[in-house]
């Protein structure tokens, strides 16, 4: 009896333990009681979700809804902030790279390199399979399929996180040229003379001069041709370079462009080049460093890629490079791409020999596992989503008293003028404000305005040969005048294009949600990810901003402004009379560095103002016409007046525009920059210093110098080294003191260290005054009255709770009595 | 026998321009630039290679064989950029019955209603009623087809709440739901084809009624009703129907801007999308290229034998 009796309660122990488990993710937390449905109306839909290819971020309206991440942003503990949760992770990341010590590259002194990440076994897609890790490992496989050079593939190598060989798996059989000096270094005695007099590696490759051919390493991403062609016999013996620039390839459209197989001549042209002149500082040695050669990447298994699951719920990542602390729960704050591999299997063609995918374009082409499931998509028209009854979160007792929104609907509607009746009679719940609406609801209680994390900017290209070439090029307005261009190479000239913009009128004609923008980075950039603290309250950054508009010494007791906030307040960016002191200033050296012809009145600056996109767009041809009247009246009683032409281009495209600025086909860009990396503008500012992204290349940071004080002392170096440093790399500075330091200022250094460099080389770009900083871009919506935001301020990361924590006032009847006993329109003035 | 190499030659002479013209539309759309733009924290090499595996950097003849070897098998291609992934083919003919359905309705509103108010008109003529057709016309002829469009939908949906702002196409192109939804759209494309067919019907009528033939079955002792009917409608109906024959063609043909007004999922946009996406959606292009080219060649014979059907004296290739 006792025995039995011993028995059965350990039977109703393990059983209720056993159903404590069950129940704890068996219970649904959702109320449907009742529908409320979230309706938007947006200007263009998806076309395709896949998110092994998606390229436009419309898809974002069908991933955001319907699938998830191992690990996801929430509010902090006080609503004012975010932090990192797991997701579909039952715990943070666990460092365990000392367990793969001899595999993956891991020695014993790595750290920060191969983390575990256990899954919540209760995930499921949301047909009811359930995910395990090796649905994660074999959409990644699928993800890096060379065959399918899939847009998304370098989701695995390209940003932080470095997974080790991902790359390697990506680029199986895949033929590239390689830069000698980055790669195999070889030495021009390693190499094989062929037949044809032509040298390859010891491996067979053909080995060419890099002529016209960006080298990263040596040449900080330009070309020899650039050097040669910006410095000429002041730094090279050109006795050669016809003849060597007459070996190359120069097809514009071939892999090959700029690149002349080595020979003995041309090895011989090369170094008469590059050693024949002493101010070059080059030997032969270097030689190799000019060397690019076919490669094609050797097949890796995908046994070898740093990927795997350890079990049905155990993730294993080993990176090529350490990442720890946020940044690399951040980017982990992704779904690893994960697809419901038979549905993306079925979807697979290879129509003509190429590889091709139809996952994700259609409910049946498709399975997410987020809190949403699509229930009906008909592209360019209409889709909608209803409550995913698999998704994890919706046992999860954290959870409970979320998404209350039952279903989610989007219609293409491409008018504003609909979208905005639409919602007036109640039939969307948010409305993006557009520039003809502000007067009406600008002060609306229903009115939220979002500042995004890009600054547009007036982009100039001061390339004085280019800029030459195009003058000659050029047909002047007025017949027999010279045609001015290089002008814009005077900074003073620069400068007072600059201060003739009254920046708060010019965003209230372009785009009046928007603000004024006194710096490179706006108050959305994020420089102490860990604790949010944005860039521009930090005293480095607000430096930046009184020395760039030469208010440093304005503030402070008994001067103009009380502190350093009150005169960044005061700026506006706007100086008409310093503008044409400037335009002066910049005449007279024109005329001295025979731009402008002295005494001759027959002259006429040019400028063309490029125009992106692919159509007539309202932003950039109202802007160029505000921009032309705005330069055309700053010059009037300076010596510039009436010698001003604007022009504006057609349209340059919507991904390409930049290089027509770049060559120097147009004079300047407006309303462009760059976007993304709020929570990394130690990696964004590489867009502004390195050659590849510049929209002024001929601004090179390799040769300006930038000081950063650190720990009392000032250094002095290159920016673009200080650029490398901030990435991860050790660069040698020099200190006032004439001693040189080491420096590595990569995410394991101290925030402060990285801030003051930042800033500095924030400084240094601002004041080359070729990348013009004039609007913060911002957004203004209308919020259905039935709505309740979670916060009334924009958080980072959370925005004002997004469909997580939205809750409502009403549900769908009940509004839609609402709406009705109102007249069938609403009034949100 | 002469209507027979008429056709045979015509068609002959299609199929030559035909070929002309998508190869002259293969050779452009693949000169124009179309390398991407260096894209910040992207690899670039795998959008390289992408376009490497795609073919792109063949020599153009060589890619213009390879588009003909698999069009030829009723392959069009997949679609790079416009909707990755999917068979260009399908996405076309699922488009295409939107595109349609808002074109027959509007034809078969607005011919009767054109034709009628031209013969009304002409009838009248000189009358209060010929004056007020007639200026209408010139109206509703002078003002661009999306004014309409913004009229309507602002008058019969958010004024008067009587249509919805967009088309529903839960139940499909061809369902009463969808042609009640549509509606807005229907009139705003009708305005200007009743416009048309009611200027044209109204001075072809007066020609022909004013013409001696028309005296003479008077005097034959027609009534005038009987003389309308028999002799001069017919008559007058030799240019038009051919307008309406051509209006029928068409309805493959999306509207740009009426599609986008009413967010009708057809293919009035996909043509212009093609070309101006970044890079060009090739595949795209050159399937549309390829059918609308085909289509006005054909419509073009088509249009031409229907005036030797409405009329025996004209006679198609005869010397």
């Amino acid at each position: 009896m006792k025995k039995s009796l011993i028995i059965a309660l350990v039977l109703l122990l393990v059983l209720s333990l056993t159903g404590c488990g069950k129940d704890k993710h068996d219970k649904s937390y959702v109320d449907d009681k009742t529908t409320y449905t979230m309706r938007f109306a947006v200007n263009s839909m998806p076309t395709s979700w896949n998110n092994h290819t998606y390229q436009s971020n419309d898809a974002t309206q069908v991933m955001d809804n319907t699938e998830d991440a191992l690990y996801v942003f929430d509010y902090n503990a006080t609503k004012d902030g975010y932090q990192i949760v797991p997701g579909m992770a039952t715990e943070m990341p666990k460092d365990v790279t000392k367990d793969y010590v001899g595999k993956f590259g891991i020695t014993e002194e790595s750290e920060n390199q191969v983390y575990e990440i256990t899954l919540k076994d209760w995930l499921k897609y949301d047909n009811g399979d359930p995910i395990t890790a090796n649905d994660f490992i074999e959409s990644a496989k699928r993800l890096m399929n060379p065959a399918a050079a899939n847009y998304r593939a370098d989701n695995f190598y390209a940003g932080n996180l470095k997974i080790y060989n991902a790359k390697e798996y990506c680029y199986s059989g895949m033929e590239v040229i390689n830069e000698n000096a980055t790669n195999d270094y070889y030495a021009v005695e390693d190499l094989v003379k062929g037949a044809d007099g032509v040298y390859t590696t010891p491996d067979g490759n053909t080995v060419y001069v890099a002529v016209d051919w960006a080298l990263s390493e040596w040449l900080s991403g330009n070309t020899l041709a650039d050097y040669v062609g910006a410095y000429g016999d002041a730094y090279f013996d050109t006795t050669d370079w016809d003849a060597l620039v007459a070996r190359m390839d120069a097809d514009e459209d071939s892999d090959h462009y700029g690149l002349a197989p080595l020979t003995d001549e041309t090895l011989g042209y090369l170094s008469t080049t590059t050693t024949g002149n002493p101010a070059w500082g080059e030997t032969d040695d270097d030689l190799p460093a000019y060397l690019a050669y076919d490669y094609a990447y050797p097949e890796v298994k995908w046994e070898d890629v740093g990927y795997f699951a350890k079990d049905d719920h155990t993730l294993v990542l080993a990176l090529t490079k350490p990442l720890t602390g946020f940044y690399l729960n951040y980017a982990l704050c992704s779904n690893m791409n994960l697809v419901h591999i038979p549905t993306y299997d079925a979807c697979t063609s290879n129509d003509g020999g190429v590889y091709s995918n139809s996952y994700g374009t259609s409910v049946d082409t498709y399975v997410g596992y987020g809190p949403y499931k699509l229930t009906d998509f008909l592209a360019d028209s209409n889709m909608a989503f209803g409550r995913n009854e698999f998704w994890h979160g919706y046992y999860e007792e954290e959870h409970k008293g979320q998404y209350q929104t039952t279903n989610i609907t989007y219609k293409q509607v491409s008018e504003a003028s609909t979208r905005l009746e639409m919602f007036l009679k109640g039939e969307l719940e948010q409305y993006g404000l557009q520039k003809d609406d502000m007067d009406d609801y600008q002060g609306s209680q229903f009115t939220y305005f979002t500042e995004g994390d890009s600054t547009w900017f007036i982009a100039l290209n001061p390339n004085e040969e280019a800029l030459a070439n195009a003058e000659e090029a050029a047909s002047p307005v007025t017949a027999g005048n010279t045609v001015v261009k290089r002008i814009i190479c005077i900074k003073e000239f620069r400068q007072a294009l600059s201060f003739s913009v009254d920046r708060a009128a010019y965003q209230l004609a372009l785009d009046p949600t928007g603000a004024p923008a006194k710096a490179l980075y706006g108050n959305m950039i994020i420089s102490d990810p860990d604790n949010g603290t944005a860039y521009r309250t930090t005293d480095e950054a607000k430096q930046v901003i009184v020395d760039f508009w030469g208010l440093s010494d304005s503030f402070g007791e008994g001067k103009e402004y009380a502190d350093i906030d009150a005169a960044i307040e005061s700026i506006s960016g706007y100086d008409l009379a310093g503008a044409k002191e400037l335009f002066n200033q910049a005449y007279d050296k024109a005329v001295e560095a025979g731009y402008i012809p002295a005494g001759s009145d027959a002259w006429e600056i040019q400028i063309i103002i490029g125009q992106p996109g692919s159509g007539s767009s309202a932003y950039y041809n109202n802007g160029y016409h505000l921009l032309k009247q705005v330069w055309t009246e700053a010059v009037k009683g300076t010596k510039l007046e009436g010698h001003m032409e604007f022009t504006q281009s057609q349209p340059l495209g919507s991904s390409a525009f930049s290089s027509y600025l770049k060559n120097n086909s147009i004079d300047m860009l407006f309303g462009v920059g760059w976007t993304g990396s709020a929570l990394d503008p130690y990696g964004l500012i590489q867009a502004y210093v390195q050659e590849s992204y510049q929209y002024d290349p001929a601004i090179d940071y390799t040769s300006i110098e930038t000081e950063v004080e650190l720990d009392g002392v000032k250094y002095t170096a290159p920016t673009y080294d200080w650029y490398l440093a901030l990435s991860g790399e050790t660069v040698t500075v020099k200190g006032a003191d004439g001693s040189e330091k080491e420096i590595e200022a990569g995410t394991k250094a101290e925030n402060s260290m990285r801030l003051a460099i930042l800033a500095a080389i924030e400084g240094t770009v601002l004041q080359q005054y070729t990348m013009i900083p004039v609007g913060l871009d911002a957004t203004a919506a209308l919020k259905c009255m039935r709505v309740n935001y979670y916060t009334e301020e924009f958080v980072y990361g959370m925005g004002r709770g997004g469909v997580q924590y939205i809750t409502y006032a009403m549900d769908d009847a009940e509004w839609a009595n609402y709406v009705k006993e109102n007249g069938g329109t609403l009034d949100y003035k | 026998m002469y209507l027979f190499k008429y056709v045979l030659k015509r068609i002959g002479l299609m199929l030559m321009t035909f070929f002309i013209i998508t190869t002259i539309c293969f050779v452009l759309v693949k000169m124009l630039p179309s390398l991407p733009a260096e894209q910040f924290g992207k690899d670039m090499a795998l959008i390289m290679q992408r376009r490497e595996l795609l073919g792109y950097n063949l020599p153009i003849m060589q890619q213009y064989a390879r588009f003909w070897k698999y069009a030829f098998q009723g392959n069009f291609g997949i679609s790079e950029v416009l909707y990755i992934g999917q068979d260009v083919w399908k996405v076309f003919v699922q488009k295409l019955p939107y595109t349609v359905a808002v074109n027959v309705y509007s034809i078969l509103v607005s011919i009767p209603l054109g034709i009628g108010l031209g013969i009304l008109a002409a009838l009248k003529k000189n009358t209060w009623i010929d004056h007020f057709i007639s200026t209408s016309v010139m109206i509703v002829v002078s003002v661009p087809s999306f004014i309409y469009a913004f009229l309507v939908q602002y008058i019969l949906y958010f004024k008067l709440g009587w249509a919805s702002a967009t088309m529903d196409t839960s139940m499909g192109a061809f369902s009463w739901i969808g042609f009640k939804s549509m509606i807005p759209a229907i009139l705003s494309m009708s305005f200007g084809t009743i416009a048309g067919f009611a200027r044209y019907t109204r001075a072809e009528l007066i020609e022909v009624l004013t013409s001696e033939f028309m005296l003479l079955a008077r005097t034959k002792g027609l009534t005038k009703a009987q003389a309308t009917i028999r002799h001069a409608m017919r008559n007058a109906m030799v240019p038009i129907f051919p307008m309406i024959l051509g209006e029928f063609i068409y309805i493959m043909s999306g509207s740009l801007i009426i599609e986008q007004m009413f967010s009708i999922p057809g293919v009035g946009k996909l043509y212009v999308s093609s070309i101006q996406a970044s890079p060009p959606d090739y595949n795209f292009f050159m399937l549309l290229s390829s059918f609308y080219t085909l289509i006005g060649l054909a419509a073009g014979i088509v249009i031409d034998i229907s005036y030797s059907i409405i009329d025996p004296r004209i006679r198609m290739g005869a010397k």
